[in-house]
């Protein structure tokens, strides 16, 4: 069974499943394998973690959904909508905030332990 | 569907998850274990080998269900605010096809009524059909149909029995007291007078043997029918986890 990640996690399947719908429209699985592929398996965001998320955008208006037939398969597509680029900018920005935070703290601990 | 996933419907469901969004979801999923599958194949793994691998990879039907269920966004309105679905929504319902059956009357009587200042109002002589059928289907067919609604959200979602046989009392109460009345003007060009009624609003009608009679046998049938359709439901949900 696939392990999850931990609770810091929280809004980062948004931000990455938002951004990778804004190259081009995706099913489920390609989400999940585009993710494990472009993170080198650092994160692995489980189906029961995708879904109600791409559910959950799709209630927010931040995606549409529409069935599609390729390669005689039938399966959901997801699309990007301007509400959900909007909300991908906000939480974007968002996040790089955070990361810089958590990077100059952790840089700080380096630079107080060398002193 | 694998049988793993009618577990998972069954989880998702009594977790408070909307119908639409369980179906969905298990629809995805089912697709994404193909995938899994093909993947597994292509990887060399045969056919039985590839199906072990692919649910081992989706995870058990807790972990499946988790944040499906924790998102309020995706919870079914019946368990979020259950005193709506279950007996405010039917109540307003009600009501509101009560009004529509008196506006029906009056504008019936209003166009086809034939009076004037020396002769009492006439009606059509079909009147008196339509007006017995209407309050017969309002009184007799509408809380049975009110009531399989009910009935059938709350099996659906694998609701608990409280809200669902407080609603469906409600209801046969409602429609078990209430009467029709219409008082005809003796006076030529007089204004008729069209209602419903209940004994629990002011000047209201009385409660007979009749009401007593019709709300005891609504109460009798929609909770029976509730019951049954409620306990063939649970045997099969065990049926189900018995055989995961």
């Amino acid at each position: 069974m696939r392990k999850g990640n931990p609770d810091f996690m929280n809004g980062v399947p948004e931000l990455l499943i938002l951004q990778l719908l804004s190259a081009r429209d995706m099913y489920g699985y390609e989400l999940v394998q585009s993710i494990r592929e472009q993170t080198a398996d650092a994160i692995q965001l489980s189906e029961g973690v995708v879904y109600p998320t791409l559910h959950a955008l799709e209630i927010e208006g931040a995606l549409k959904s529409k069935r599609k037939a390729v390669n005689g398969r039938s399966r959901i597509y997801y699309s990007i909508t301007k509400d959900g680029s909007r909300k991908l900018v906000r939480i974007a920005g968002a996040w790089s905030g955070v990361r810089k935070a958590v990077q100059s703290v952790l840089g700080g601990t380096k630079y107080a332990t060398a002193i | 569907m694998p049988l793993q996933f009618e577990g998972l419907r069954d989880r998702l469901l009594c977790g408070g998850v909307a119908a639409r969004h369980v179906t969905r979801y298990l629809t995805e999923l089912t697709e994404h274990l193909e995938d899994l599958i093909a993947e597994g194949e292509r990887a060399g793994l045969d056919r039985e080998a590839a199906e072990r691998s692919a649910l081992s990879r989706l995870g058990d039907t807790e972990n499946l269900a988790k944040t499906m269920i924790a998102r309020r966004e995706l919870r079914a309105w019946s368990h979020r605010s259950p005193w709506i679905v279950f007996l405010l929504g039917p109540l307003v319902s009600l009501v509101a096809i009560n009004l529509a059956s008196l506006v029906l009357f009056m504008v019936i009587v209003d166009y086809f009524g034939s009076g004037s200042a020396h002769v009492p109002m006439f009606v059509p002589s079909w009147f008196r059909g339509l007006y017995a059928a209407t309050t017969e289907f309002d009184l007799f067919l509408l809380p049975l149909a009110v009531g399989w609604a009910i009935s059938y959200l709350a099996v659906r979602q694998r609701m608990k029995p409280l809200w669902p046989i407080a609603g469906l009392v409600v209801i046969a109460v409602f429609c078990g007291l209430q009467t029709y009345e219409i008082q005809w003007s003796s006076i030529p060009n007089g204004l008729n007078g069209f209602g419903a009624s209940w004994p629990f609003v002011p000047h209201g009608s009385r409660i007979t043997v009749a009401t007593g009679c019709r709300v005891l046998l609504n109460i009798g049938l929609m909770v029976t029918l509730y019951s049954l359709w409620r306990s063939q439901r649970l045997r099969r949900t065990t049926g189900i986890r018995q055989r995961v």
